[in-house]
C-alpha cells in the first residue's frame, strides 16, 4: 500500500476503523437529536442510564461465557434468587456486609455447580444453565412462601439502587466500574487471554498448556458473581425482592451480547462492542415512544437487530478473510 | 460349567451390544424408571389409575408430545428453535380471529400457514443467513410475539364453533381424540425416519462436513426441519386452542424449553446425530406423569419446577455416563 494519503482519505480510514456498531449508535443518537432534543435532558439521559445498568451488568458476565463457546440461561433465576438471599437475611437481622456476602456466595456457589456440571461431566451449558434455571425459579417461590414480596430492607443497603454520587445513580457508578473491571479482565491480564483462547480453538489452548477447564469454572462463577451484583441492585433499586423478578432477563443479556458483533462459537467479541449493543438495547423504548409507535413494535425492532447484527458480523469477518487470500495470493 | 458361563455372558454382552447400538438401552432405563414411576403414584394415589385421570395424562401427553416430536427432529439435526413459543401463542391467536371474521376454512388455513412460513424464515436465517439457531430462532420469537400483540392487543381471544372444538375436547371409544392424532404423529415421524430425508437428518446432524461431502443438500434438510416444526406448532397449537377454547399471548410460554427438556431427557443429544422419537415419547411421559402425581399428592405447584430440573440433571447425568463407560 504505497498510495498517496490525502487528508480526506486519512480521516475517511480513520472513520472506518471504528467499530459498526458505535457508528450505528452515533447514528441512532443523530436521528434522536434531530427528531426530539428533550431525549438529552440530564434527567432523561439519567433515567435511561438506571434502566440499563442491570441489564447491562448481566450482559458483560455473559460476554465472558459465551466468549469461551458456552451460555448461560440461568442468570434470571440467579438473580432473583440472590436478592431475595439478601432480603431474607436483613430481615432476619444479619448485618448488611453479611447479607451481601451471602448474596454474592450463593451467586458464585451456582456458578461453581453449573461450571463443574458442565466441564466435568462434559454436559452442554444450554440444557444445564436451563435445569438450574427450572429449579431456581421453582426455589424461588418456594423460599418466598408465596408472598408478593420481601420488604423490610435495610436503609442503608437501599442507597446501592437507590442513591446517587455528585447526581449520577449508584447503578450506573457501580456498572461502569463493572465494565471498566471486564474490559481490563479481558484485554490485559493473562485470564482474558486465556479466555479468548479457550473459545476459538479449544485442543490448542489445551496443548499450549492453558487448564480450559479451570478457565471454563472460573467463567461461570464470575457469571454467578455478576448475576448476584444485579440481583443486589434490583433488589435496592426496588426496596423489595419477590420470586418473579429478573424473569427472561437472559434472553436480553444475549441480545445486547450477539448485537456486539460476539459469535456464539466463542473467541470473538470485547467489552468495547458489547457496551454499545446494551445502550441500543437500553434506549430502544425511549426511542419507539419517541416515534409514537406502539410499544408492541419493540419486540419486532429487538428481533430485527439481532437478525441484522449478525448478519453483517459474519459479512464482515467473511470479507476480511477474502482480503487476507487476496493479499496472500498477490504476495 | 465355566465354559457355559462365560458363553452366557457373551450372549448377554451381544445382547447388550445390539441394544446399545439402536439406542435402546439408555432407553431402557428411562422405561424401567417410568414403569417404577407409575407403580409408586398408584401405590400412594387411588385417583392415579382411574379413567378419569387417564384421560387427563393422555391429553397433556398428547398436546405437549407434539411439540416435542417437532423439536427432537430440529435437534437431531444439531439445531436448535426457540421460537416454538411464539409460534404457539400468534398461531393460535390467528385461528381464533379469522376463523371469527372469515370463517372456519380460512381460520385453519392461516393458523397451518403461519407456521409453515415462521419455519421457513427460521430455516432460510440458518441456512442462508449463516446466523447460528439459537440467535436466529431467539429474534424470530422476539418477532413474532411483536406480532402476535399487535394482532390482539395482548388481550384473550376466544369463541370458536362447538364442532371445532371437538378437535381438542372430543374423544372416541372414550379416548381423547388428541391422543390419537399424537400417536398418528409418532407413527408417521417413525416412518419419516425410514425414508431417505430421515436419514439424512440423522448424517446432517452427526456430521455437517461429512453430511455435505456425500452429497446430501444441508440446507434443504435443516429448511425441511424448521418447516416441520413450524407446523406441528402451528397444529399443536390448533389442539390447545380447540381444547381450552381460548388463544392468549402467553399461551405458549414456556413450552419451547418443555420440548427441549423432554427430548433431551429421551436421550437425544444437543449436538444432534443421536435418538429418536420414541425417546422422547418417554421423556415427555415422565414429566406429564411426575407433574400429574405432584398435583395428586397435593405438593404445591413450586414443588414441580424443582422436580423437573432436578430430572433434566439426573437424567443427564445418568445418559452421559453410560456413553462414557461404554467408549
Amino acid at each position: 500500500m504505497h498510495e498517496k494519503q490525502n487528508g480526506f482519505n486519512t480521516i475517511f480510514e480513520k472513520i472506518n476503523r471504528i467499530p459498526g456498531i458505535w457508528m450505528a449508535l452515533i447514528f441512532i443518537i443523530i436521528l434522536i437529536s434531530l427528531f426530539n432534543p428533550s431525549f438529552f435532558t440530564m434527567n432523561n439521559l439519567l433515567n435511561v442510564a438506571r434502566q440499563l445498568s442491570i441489564k447491562g451488568i448481566l450482559s458483560l458476565g455473559m460476554l465472558l461465557v459465551i466468549l469461551s463457546g458456552e451460555i448461560d440461561l440461568s442468570v434470571g433465576a440467579v438473580l432473583c434468587i440472590t436478592g431475595l438471599f439478601a432480603a431474607a437475611a436483613q430481615n432476619a437481622g444479619f448485618s448488611l456486609i453479611y447479607s451481601i456476602l451471602f448474596s454474592l456466595g450463593a451467586g458464585a456457589l451456582i456458578g461453581f455447580f453449573i461450571g463443574i456440571l458442565v466441564v466435568k461431566r462434559n454436559l452442554p451449558s444450554f440444557i444445564i444453565s436451563l435445569a438450574v434455571m427450572i429449579v431456581l425459579r421453582g426455589y424461588a417461590m418456594i423460599f418466598s412462601k408465596g408472598e408478593p414480596a420481601i420488604t423490610g430492607l435495610y436503609n442503608s443497603f437501599m442507597i446501592l439502587g437507590q442513591g446517587s454520587i455528585l447526581g449520577i445513580p449508584n447503578p450506573v457508578i457501580i456498572f461502569i466500574v463493572v465494565t471498566a473491571i471486564f474490559h481490563f479482565l479481558l484485554s490485559s491480564t493473562s485470564f482474558g487471554a486465556k479466555v479468548y483462547a479457550t473459545g476459538s480453538n479449544k485442543e490448542a489452548a489445551i496443548f499450549s498448556g492453558i487448564k480450559t477447564d479451570n478457565v471454563k469454572i472460573w467463567i461461570f462463577i464470575i457469571m454467578g458473581i455478576t448475576s448476584a451484583l444485579a440481583g443486589l441492585i434490583l433488589t435496592a433499586r426496588l426496596g423489595a425482592a419477590d420470586s418473579k423478578m429478573g424473569n427472561l432477563y437472559e434472553l436480553d443479556a444475549i441480545a445486547a451480547v450477539i448485537i456486539g458483533g460476539t459469535l456464539f462459537s466463542g473467541g470473538v467479541g470485547s467489552v468495547s462492542k458489547v457496551l454499545p449493543g446494551i445502550i441500543i438495547l437500553g434506549i430502544l423504548p425511549n426511542v419507539l415512544n419517541m416515534f409514537e409507535v406502539s410499544p408492541y413494535f419493540q419486540y419486532h425492532a429487538r428481533g430485527l437487530i439481532i437478525i441484522l447484527a449478525y448478519l453483517l458480523n459474519t459479512q464482515k469477518i467473511g470479507l476480511k478473510r477474502k482480503r487476507k487470500l487476496k493479499v496472500s495470493t498477490t504476495d | 460349567m465355566k465354559i457355559e458361563s462365560l458363553a452366557l455372558k457373551r450372549k448377554i454382552d451381544d445382547v447388550y451390544n445390539f441394544l446399545w447400538s439402536r439406542g435402546i438401552e439408555r432407553q431402557a432405563s428411562l422405561l424401567i424408571g417410568l414403569i417404577l414411576l407409575v407403580f409408586f403414584m398408584s401405590f400412594y394415589s387411588p385417583y392415579f389409575l382411574s379413567w378419569r385421570n387417564f384421560m387427563h395424562l393422555s391429553r397433556n401427553i398428547a398436546i405437549s408430545g407434539i411439540f416435542a416430536v417437532g423439536m427432537t427432529l430440529v435437534i437431531l439435526s444439531g439445531e436448535i428453535d426457540l421460537s416454538i413459543s411464539s409460534t404457539i401463542s400468534f398461531s393460535g391467536l390467528l385461528l381464533v380471529g379469522v376463523t371469527r371474521d372469515y370463517g372456519l376454512f380460512w381460520g385453519i388455513t392461516a393458523c397451518l400457514l403461519s407456521g409453515i412460513i415462521i419455519g421457513t424464515i427460521n430455516g432460510l436465517l440458518v441456512t442462508k443467513g449463516k446466523i447460528p439457531s439459537f440467535a436466529a430462532s431467539l429474534a424470530t420469537m422476539l418477532i413474532v410475539s411483536g406480532t402476535a400483540m399487535l394482532y390482539c392487543h395482548g388481550s384473550p381471544i376466544h369463541g370458536l364453533s362447538d364442532a371445532f372444538r371437538k378437535l381438542g375436547t372430543g374423544l372416541i371409544k372414550g379416548i381423547p381424540l388428541p391422543f390419537f392424532i399424537f400417536i398418528a404423529i409418532l407413527i408417521l415421524s417413525s416412518f419419516l425416519f425410514k425414508l431417505k430425508i430421515g436419514s439424512y437428518i440423522y448424517a446432517v446432524g452427526g456430521n455437517i462436513n461429512a453430511a455435505r461431502l456425500s452429497g446430501i443438500n444441508v440446507g434443504k434438510v435443516k429448511v425441511f426441519v424448521f418447516i416441520v416444526m413450524g407446523f406441528l406448532a402451528s397444529f399443536g397449537s390448533m389442539i390447545l386452542t380447540a381444547r381450552t377454547n381460548t388463544a392468549t399471548v402467553y399461551m405458549g410460554n414456556g413450552q419451547e424449553l418443555d420440548a427441549i427438556a423432554s427430548t433431551v431427557v429421551g436421550g437425544t443429544l444437543l449436538s444432534g446425530g443421536i435418538g429418536n422419537v420414541w425417546g422422547t415419547l418417554l421423556g415427555v411421559t415422565i414429566f406429564t406423569i411426575i407433574n400429574n402425581g405432584l398435583n395428586l399428592l397435593g405438593v404445591p405447584s413450586d414443588f414441580q419446577y424443582v422436580a423437573r430440573g432436578l430430572i433434566i440433571i439426573g437424567a443427564l447425568l445418568t445418559q452421559i455416563s453410560q456413553k462414557n463407560t461404554k467408549r
